[in-house]
C-alpha cells in the first residue's frame, strides 16, 4: 500500500486546450527542424538508427513527429516506486502529489542566518528531520553538498548512504560526475530502488555524461527524472509559453532516447525553470514567473500523461527564515499542486541554492499539508451535505459542536499546522509571544531529542563503507 | 448488576460522548439503590479526565462539549435522585455563570462550565443573553460565592460592569467574588471594571475560581 500523499479533486487550466495543444506542436516543431544537441557519439548513432536526422558536426538531432509521439505513448502513466519500508512507497502519477524537499550548498547558523559548511552531524540531523516531516514523503538529491571535509566529488555518494542509514523513505538521487556507479551498487547491496536524476544543458542540449548517466540509469532498471531547467530571458526565451517548448523538447529528446533504450522504462518528467533575474544573472527563484512556468508546463504534460515534478518551488529569494521565504514558497507549492504536479520539491531551501536548513522544512511542512488539504478538495455526499443534521440543529440555540457528525468530520476537514500559533491573544502575550519560527526550533529539538533510529545493519553498513571507499579511490585516481 | 459495572459504565459512556448510554446507567444505578453521590462522582471523574486531555491538547472542543452532554444526561436524573434523598451534594463552592446581555456567544462560557462542573463546583449556568439584574438574583438565589460573566463582542462588555454596579447596589459585592471572561475582554477592561479576575482560557478559569474561593 503506497504512501497516501495527497489526491487531486480539482485542476488549474491556464490556458484552453487549443492553447496548450499549439505548445506540443511547437516543441514538435523545435524537435523536427532545429533539433536537440547531444553530445555524445553513442546517442547520435542510436537515435540515427531509430531514424531521426544527424549532423555530426554540430551534434544536433532532429526527430521525426511519429518517433516522438510513439515513444510518448510507450512511457508509463504511472508506477510504484519503491521504498526500503513498503509504507513509504510511492505510487507515481495520476492525481497524487508526494513531497519532496530541495537542498542548499551550506547549512545556516539559525541566530545569524548566515551560512556555514555543514558537518556530518547536521547532515545526519537534516535527514532525522526528514524522515520525522509526515508531508515530506521521499528524501531527493543531498540536502547539502557536503560536509567537514569530505571531497564535493563525494558529496554525492556519501549522502545517499546516509540517506539510507537514517530514513527508510524513497530516495531519489542526482547523477552526476559519475557517482551512480556508487550509489548504484549502494542501493543493490541494500536492495533498494532508487531513482537516478539528470538535467539538460538548455537551451536544447543533452551533455555526454547526461546521456551515459541515462544509461547507466536504464541498464540498472531504475526510474529516471529528466529535469530542465531553462532560465527565462538567459536559457530559455523570456516568455513562459517560448520557454516551455525549449523544456519540453529537451524532455521528449529524451524521451525518446530512453524509450527506444528500453520501452516502457519508467520515466518522471522534472521542471525547473525560473525567470532570469536581469540584475545580477542568477535564478530569480520564488518569482511568480516561476510558477506560471511550472502551470504552463504542468498542464501541457498531463495531456501527455507522464508523472511530473516541479523543482523551483523548493528554492526562493529569501535570505533567511521569513516572511519572504514563506510567501514564496507558499504561492509556488499551490499554483504547482493545483496545475498537477506529482512530486514538488519544497521543504528545506533557505535561500536559493545556497542554503538550507531542518527548521525551514519543519514550517514547509505546514505548507505542504495546507496546500495538500486544499487540492484534496470536498467529498460531496450525503453525510457531507449534511441536511438531516442542519435540520436536527435547527437555529439557535442548536449548535453542531456535540454532534457525531462534528467529532467525525471536523479533523478531515481542517489542517492544523504543527508551527502555526492558534492561541487567542492574551494566551500567545502571556505564553511568550511564539512565532512560528519558535514552534519549528522546539520541534527540531523535539525531533532531536527522540533516540535515534538506524535502518540499516551493521553488515549494510560494511557494506556502504566498502563502497565509499572504493569511490574516494575512484575519484581520488581520477584527480 | 455489580455496583462496579454501573460506575464503569457511566464513566465509559462519558468517554464515549453516548448520552443515552451515561441515562441508561443512570437509570441503572437509582433502580440498583446505588448512592447517586457516588455514581454522580464517577459522571465527575470522567468529565474531569476529559477536562484534563482538552486542557493539555489531546482533545478538542467537539469531545469536550460531546462528554458534557454525555455527562449530563446522566447527571440529571441522579441529581432529581438526590433532590428526593438525603443525600447532600458538596463541592467546592457555587457559581453562577452566564453571557451577558446581548451578547448569545456561549462556547466559551459553556466550556468554562464544564470544566468547573468537572472541578467539582456547583454551577448554575443561567445561558445567554442575561440581564445584569437576573445575574444578581441568582447569586442571591443560589448563594453564590462566585458569579462568572462572558462577553464575546466588545459591544456587550460593558453589560459586565453594569452587573458589578448591580452587586454593589445589592449589597453583596464583599461576598461575590466576579471573574469575567470572553473574546472581548482584556485583563485591563477586567481591572478598569473592577472585577476580581479575569482568565482567557476556559483551564485557567478553573484555577482562577478555586484561587479567589480558597479552595
Amino acid at each position: 500500500m503506497p504512501r497516501q500523499g495527497f489526491t487531486r479533486r480539482t485542476s488549474l487550466q491556464m490556458a484552453p486546450d487549443e492553447q496548450i495543444n499549439s505548445l506540443h506542436e511547437a516543441a514538435l516543431k523545435v524537435l523536427e527542424e532545429t533539433g536537440i544537441r547531444f553530445e555524445d557519439p553513442w546517442a547520435l548513432a542510436f537515435l540515427a538508427r531509430q531514424g531521426c536526422a544527424i549532423d555530426e558536426a554540430s551534434f544536433r538531432v532532429c526527430f521525426p513527429r511519429q518517433l516522438v509521439e510513439s515513444c510518448l505513448a510507450q512511457a508509463p502513466k504511472d508506477f510504484i516506486l519503491t521504498a526500503p519500508n513498503p509504507a513509504n512507497d510511492l505510487l507515481m502519477g495520476g492525481d497524487r502529489l508526494y513531497y519532496s524537499h530541495s537542498s542548499g550548498m551550506q547549512t545556516i547558523d539559525l541566530d545569524t542566518l548566515e551560512p556555514r559548511r555543514p558537518s556530518r552531524s547536521d547532515y545526519v540531523d537534516c535527514i532525522r528531520v526528514l524522515q520525522a516531516l509526515p508531508h515530506l514523503d521521499h528524501l531527493g538529491c543531498y540536502p547539502y553538498f557536503g560536509y567537514d571535509e569530505l571531497p564535493d566529488v563525494m558529496a554525492i555518494p556519501a549522502g545517499v548512504a546516509i540517506h539510507m542509514q537514517y530514513s527508510d523513505k524513497h530516495q531519489m538521487t542526482a547523477c552526476s560526475n559519475d557517482a551512480e556507479l556508487f550509489t548504484f551498487q549502494m542501493a543493490q547491496a541494500l536492495g533498494h530502488e532508487i531513482v537516478g536524476t539528470i538535467g539538460s544543458s538548455p537551451p536544447l542540449t543533452w551533455s555526454s555524461g547526461a546521456v551515459t548517466s541515462a544509461r547507466r540509469i536504464v541498464d540498472a532498471g531504475y526510474a529516471l527524472t529528466t529535469v530542465d531547467g531553462a532560465m527565462m530571458g538567459g536559457t530559455g526565451p523570456a516568455t513562459v509559453p517560448g520557454s516551455v517548448i525549449v523544456s519540453t523538447a529537451e524532455h521528449l529528446a529524451m524521451v525518446v532516447l530512453v524509450q527506444c533504450l528500453r520501452p516502457g522504462h519508467r520515466m518522471l518528467i522534472g521542471h525547473f525553470s525560473a525567470p532570469l533575474n536581469m540584475r545580477t544573472g542568477s535564478p530569480a527563484f520564488g518569482q511568480i514567473g516561476a510558477s506560471l512556468s511550472n502551470a504552463t508546463f504542468n498542464q501541457l504534460w498531463r495531456h501527455y500523461g507522464l508523472p511530473l515534478s516541479n523543482g523551483s518551488p523548493g528554492y526562493v529569494s529569501a535570505k533567511g527564515i521569513e516572511f519572504q521565504a514563506g510567501y514564496e514558497k507558499g504561492i509556488a507549492a499551490i499554483l504547482a499542486a493545483l496545475s498537477g504536479v506529482n512530486s514538488m520539491l519544497l521543504h528545506l531551501g533557505v535561500s536559493s541554492e545556497l542554503s538550507a536548513h531542518p527548521v525551514q522544512a519543519i514550517l514547509d511542512d505546514d505548507i505542504a499539508g495546507m496546500v495538500g488539504r486544499f487540492i484534496s478538495g470536498e467529498e460531496m455526499s450525503q453525510e457531507t451535505l449534511a441536511v438531516e443534521l442542519i435540520q436536527a440543529v435547527g437555529p439557535i440555540p442548536g449548535h453542531y459542536l456535540s454532534r457525531p457528525h462534528t467529532r467525525k468530520w471536523w479533523r478531515k476537514e481542517q489542517f492544523i499546522g504543527a508551527t502555526t500559533d492558534s492561541l487567542t491573544y492574551p494566551e500567545w502575550l502571556e505564553g511568550g509571544k511564539k512565532t512560528a519560527l519558535d514552534y519549528a526550533r522546539a520541534k527540531l529539538t523535539e525531533i532531536l531529542a527522540a533516540p535515534e533510529q538506524r535502518f540499516t545493519t551493521a553488515s549494510q553498513d560494511a557494506d556502504l563503507e566498502r563502497i565509499l571507499a572504493e569511490a574516494s579511490d575512484y575519484f581520488g585516481r581520477r584527480t | 448488576m455489580e455496583a462496579s459495572e454501573i460506575l464503569h459504565g457511566l464513566g465509559q459512556a462519558v468517554f464515549d460522548y453516548d448520552p443515552e448510554a451515561a441515562a441508561n446507567w443512570a437509570r441503572q444505578a437509582v433502580a440498583a439503590k446505588l448512592d447517586p453521590l457516588v455514581a454522580l462522582a464517577a459522571l465527575t471523574d470522567a468529565i474531569r479526565e476529559v477536562g484534563d486531555g482538552f486542557a493539555c491538547g489531546e482533545l478538542w472542543l467537539p469531545d469536550l462539549i460531546a462528554a458534557s452532554e454525555a455527562m449530563t444526561a446522566g447527571t440529571t436524573i441522579l441529581e432529581a435522585e438526590i433532590a428526593q434523598g438525603s443525600a447532600q451534594q458538596t463541592g467546592l463552592g457555587v457559581v453562577v455563570i452566564g453571557t451577558v446581555f446581548g451578547d448569545i456567544h456561549d462556547i466559551g462560557k459553556n466550556m468554562v462550565v464544564i470544566l468547573l462542573r468537572a472541578a467539582g463546583f456547583s454551577v448554575h449556568d443561567l445561558g445567554i443573553n442575561i440581564r445584569a439584574e437576573a445575574f444578581v438574583d441568582a447569586a442571591i438565589r443560589y448563594n453564590a460565592g462566585l458569579l462568572a460573566l462572558s462577553a464575546l463582542l466588545t459591544t456587550t462588555a460593558p453589560e459586565q460592569k453594569k452587573v458589578i454596579g448591580l452587586l454593589s447596589e445589592a449589597g453583596i459585592r464583599e461576598r461575590v467574588k466576579v471573574i469575567v471572561g470572553g473574546g472581548g475582554i482584556t485583563r485591563g477592561f477586567a481591572d478598569a471594571i473592577g472585577a476580581d479576575g479575569y482568565e482567557p482560557t476556559a483551564p485557567g478559569a478553573v484555577k482562577l475560581a478555586k484561587q479567589l474561593l480558597a479552595v
